[in-house]
C-alpha cells in the first residue's frame, strides 16, 4: 500500500500501469428488439491513489459502467483489466473466485435499501469477510472493528441495525463494509446524494483521507457535481453511454471543452455567481439550425446549440491537453459562439 | 350552491378572523406543530409571511421542520401530527382550524402544491392529460373541450414541447423533468395565488433542475404567483428565492433577503451552512463540516438550540429562550451575539 502523492496531476506517472483499465467497452442490455445499447466505446483508466468523478445525467450509463467493472454485467465488446488481469474474460468459477477476492468494492447509492435491515452493523461488515473464507471469529471481530474505525464509527453502532442509525452513519457503514475486505478499487455510486451538505462534506472528506491512507483508487459516480466538490482529481463526463470529456477536474470545470460539460457547470447551483456561461447560452433554441440526425451522429447533437454538418459523425475522444480529452468536433469554436451577442439575450434570466 | 367560483371565499363558518396585514398572502404566526401524537414538538414557533408574487425559500437540514411547516400551510399534516398553537392565515383569513370541506375549496384553486417525487404523485395508469383536465373540470367547472384546451395551454406554459403528444402519455413514458413540469402544470391549473414547492428539484438532474427553477421564476413574473419553496440546498434557494428563512431544529434561526444573508449572515448556523454549501468551482480544497449532530426532535433545550454546535457560543446562549431580533432591514436573526452587536451599534 502506497500513500498517494499530493499533486493530482502527477498522481500517476506515465510509466505506471493503471489499476483499472476499461478498454473500448460496449454494453447492451436486453435482447432482440428490446436490446438497448447502454455504453459505447468507453475507455477509462484509474490509477492507485486517484479519485475519479464519473458524472452524467439519469440514464447516461454511469451505474451500468460500475456494474460492468465489478462483473455484474458482461460487456458485449472490449475488456476490463484489473492490475493487468482481464477480469471481463473470466467465466463461472473463475469469475466468482475473482469477485470473492473483493479487490473491487461497490458502495451503493441508498444505504437504507442496500444494507440488510435485519443484520446488525457488525454482521453487515463481517459478511464480506465470511464470504471471502475467513472463519476465525477473533480475526473477524478484529477486522470488523478496524474497518469501522476507518470511517470514524465507534463500537456503539456494532449492535444496531441500519434502521437505528442516522443517514450519515449508514453511508459510513456501507463504506466500512466495502473496506473490510481490503479492496484496491472502491466504486461509490452516488455516495452523498441523499445527505445534507455538512454530512456530505464529512463523507467526501473521509473518501479523500482513505485514498491517502490506504492508497485506494476511488471512482465516485454522481449526477450531481457537488458530490465531487473538493475531492476529485479527474472528472469523466458521460452522455448517453459515451464519454464526452475526460480530464483534470480544475481544468475541465474552469474551461470545459465540451458543450455538455459547460451546460452541467452552468446549471449547477452555487452560492457564488461567477460563471463563464449562463445555462441559456448553452441550450438549443428554436432558431438554431436543425442538428444532424441519424444513427452515426454525435450523441449530444440533438441538444447542442452549436451542432453543425461536421457533427453528423460521432467524434472520437481526442486529446486536447495533458491527460485531457474531449469528443467534440467543434471544441475550439463553440465557446466563442456561445459568447456571441445573439445568445446573450433571453426572455428571462436566472440570477 | 356553486361548489366554487374562484373569486368567492371558501365557506369560513367556524374560522376566526385574525388581524393580519392586508398585503400578506400567507402569514404563519408562531406556529407550533407536534409529532408522534403530541409527544414532541417538531416546529417550534415559526413565523413567516409570503406576499403576492414573492418566492420565499425555506432551507435547512433534514428534520429541521421545513416540510412540516409546508404541510401545515397546506392543511395536510401527516397522521399523528397536529398544530399545537399559533395560526396559519391565508389571504387574511385564519385557516388553521378549517374543516376538510374548506380545505378542499382552497386546494387547487387558491393553493397549489408540488412535491419531490412527481412519479408518486401522478396516477401511473392514466395519461397525464386527463389527470390535469380532471382538476380543471371539477375546480373550474370547465367542459370537456375547454378543459382539453386549457390542458394544452398549461403544458405549453410549463415548457413541454409537444403538448398534444404529452397529453396522451402515461407517467412511465415521460422523463423526470417532464413529469415535474406536468405536476407544476396541474398545481397552477386553476391559477392559484400560492404554490407550495417542497424539494421539487431534488430528484432531477442539474440541467433539468436549472430549467425547472427558471420555469418557477417565469411563472412568478408572468402570473404573479407566490411560491413557498423548500430545499436543503442553500445554493438552489439563493438562486431562486428573494426572502429566505433558515430552519434549524424546528425554528427559524435567520430570515431576510437572500442577497443580504449571503453577504452578511448573522447567525452562526447560517455562516456554517454557507461554508459547507456547494461553491461551484469544484476545485480541490479542504471541505468544511459542521461539527456535532442536530438535536433530536422534541429534545428539551433551554436557550439556543444551536449552542451545542456553535463555535462562538457564550454562557448566555443557554441561559434562557433566545428571541429573534431585527439585525437589518427585514433581516432577523435568533442569536444572542447578533442581538448584542445590534445593541452595541
Amino acid at each position: 500500500m502506497t500513500a498517494a502523492p499530493p499533486d493530482p496531476i502527477t498522481a500517476a506517472p506515465a510509466g505506471t500501469p493503471p489499476l483499472l483499465a476499461v478498454e473500448s467497452v460496449d454494453v447492451t442490455l436486453g435482447r432482440g428488439w428490446r436490446a438497448n445499447r447502454v455504453l459505447s466505446g468507453v475507455d477509462l483508466d484509474v490509477w492507485p491513489g486517484e479519485i475519479v468523478g464519473l458524472v452524467g445525467e439519469t440514464g447516461s450509463g454511469k451505474t451500468t459502467l460500475a456494474r460492468t467493472v465489478v462483473g455484474l454485467v458482461n460487456p458485449k465488446r472490449g475488456r476490463i483489466l484489473l492490475e493487468g488481469l482481464p477480469i471481463s474474460a473470466l467465466r463461472r468459477g473463475a469469475r466468482r473466485a475473482e469477485r470473492r477476492r473483493g479487490h473491487v468494492q461497490l458502495v451503493f447509492q441508498d444505504p437504507l435499501r442496500s444494507l440488510d435491515p435485519d443484520l446488525t452493523v457488525a454482521g453487515i461488515v463481517a459478511e464480506g469477510l465470511r464470504i471471502r473464507g475467513q472463519t476465525d471469529r477473533d480475526e473477524i471481530r478484529r477486522r470488523v472493528t478496524s474497518a469501522l474505525e476507518q470511517p470514524g464509527l465507534d463500537a456503539t453502532v456494532l449492535g444496531r441495525t441500519p434502521g437505528q442509525i442516522s443517514g450519515g452513519q449508514r453511508q459510513r457503514v456501507s463504506i466500512a463494509r466495502a473496506l473490510a475486505v481490503e479492496p484496491r478499487l472502491l466504486i461509490c455510486d452516488e455516495p452523498v446524494s441523499a445527505l445534507d451538505a455538512s454530512t456530505r462534506n464529512y463523507v467526501l472528506r473521509l473518501l479523500d483521507q482513505l485514498r491517502t491512507s490506504l492508497g485506494l483508487a476511488i471512482v465516485v459516480i454522481s449526477h450531481d457535481l457537488s458530490s465531487l466538490a473538493g475531492i476529485a482529481d479527474r472528472v469523466v463526463v458521460l452522455y448517453r453511454g459515451r464519454i464526452v470529456e475526460d480530464g483534470p477536474v480544475d481544468r475541465v470545470f474552469t474551461t470545459p471543452r465540451h458543450p455538455y460539460t459547460a451546460l452541467l457547470m452552468a446549471s449547477a447551483p452555487s452560492v457564488r455567481h461567477d460563471r463563464p456561461f449562463s445555462p441559456r447560452q448553452l441550450r438549443r433554441t428554436d432558431s438554431d439550425p436543425a442538428p444532424p440526425a441519424g444513427p452515426g451522429a454525435c450523441v449530444f447533437a440533438a441538444r447542442c446549440p452549436f451542432a453543425a454538418a461536421v457533427c453528423a459523425v460521432q467524434p472520437p475522444l481526442t486529446a486536447v491537453g495533458e491527460r485531457w480529452s474531449v469528443a467534440c468536433r467543434r471544441h475550439e469554436e463553440w465557446a466563442a459562439l456561445a459568447q456571441s451577442a445573439t445568445r446573450q439575450e433571453g426572455p428571462t434570466h436566472a440570477r | 350552491m356553486a361548489i366554487d367560483s374562484r373569486d368567492q371565499w371558501p365557506d369560513l363558518a367556524g374560522a376566526a378572523r385574525h388581524d393580519v396585514v392586508a398585503d400578506d398572502l400567507l402569514y404563519l404566526d408562531d406556529l407550533h406543530v407536534s409529532v408522534h401524537h403530541g409527544v414532541a414538538t417538531a416546529v417550534r414557533g415559526v413565523s413567516l409571511r409570503v406576499r403576492p408574487g414573492e418566492i420565499v425559500g425555506l432551507v435547512g437540514e433534514s428534520g429541521s421542520g421545513k416540510t412540516l411547516t409546508c404541510r401545515a400551510t397546506l392543511g395536510v399534516l401527516p397522521p399523528g401530527c397536529a398544530v399545537e398553537s399559533g395560526s396559519v392565515s391565508f389571504g387574511g383569513v385564519d385557516v388553521t382550524w378549517l374543516a376538510r370541506r374548506g380545505w378542499e375549496r382552497l386546494h387547487g384553486s387558491q393553493m397549489g402544491a408540488v412535491f419531490q417525487d412527481p412519479a408518486s404523485y401522478l396516477n401511473p395508469v392514466i395519461a397525464v392529460g386527463p389527470q390535469l383536465t380532471e382538476v380543471v373540470r371539477v375546480k373550474l367547472r370547465l367542459g370537456r373541450s375547454a378543459a382539453h384546451r386549457r390542458a394544452l395551454e398549461l403544458f405549453e406554459a410549463v415548457g413541454l414541447r409537444q403538448p398534444e403528444r404529452v397529453f396522451h402519455q402515461i407517467p412511465a413514458e415521460l422523463s423526470g423533468g417532464m413529469l415535474q413540469r406536468v405536476t407544476i402544470a396541474i398545481a397552477i391549473s386553476c391559477d392559484p395565488q400560492l404554490l407550495v414547492a417542497d424539494e421539487p428539484t431534488t430528484a432531477l438532474d442539474v440541467t433539468i433542475q436549472a430549467e425547472v427553477l427558471e420555469l418557477l421564476q417565469r411563472l412568478r413574473d408572468e402570473r404573479g404567483l407566490a411560491v413557498l419553496f423548500v430545499s436543503h440546498d442553500l445554493a438552489v434557494i439563493t438562486k431562486l428565492c428573494d426572502p429566505i428563512a433558515v430552519f434549524y431544529a424546528g425554528e427559524i434561526v435567520e430570515s431576510g433577503p437572500a442577497e443580504e444573508i449571503m453577504q452578511r449572515p448573522r447567525h452562526p448556523y447560517t455562516q456554517a451552512l454557507l461554508r459547507v454549501a456547494s461553491v461551484g468551482d469544484f476545485r480541490r480544497r479542504e471541505l468544511a463540516v459542521i461539527a456535532g449532530q442536530p438535536p433530536q426532535v422534541g429534545e428539551d433545550i433551554t436557550g439556543c438550540r444551536f449552542a451545542a454546535r456553535c463555535p462562538v457560543a457564550v454562557p448566555e446562549c443557554a441561559a434562557g429562550p433566545v428571541l429573534s431580533v431585527p439585525v437589518g432591514e427585514r433581516h432577523e436573526a435568533r442569536c444572542v451575539l447578533a442581538a448584542r452587536a445590534m445593541v452595541a451599534s
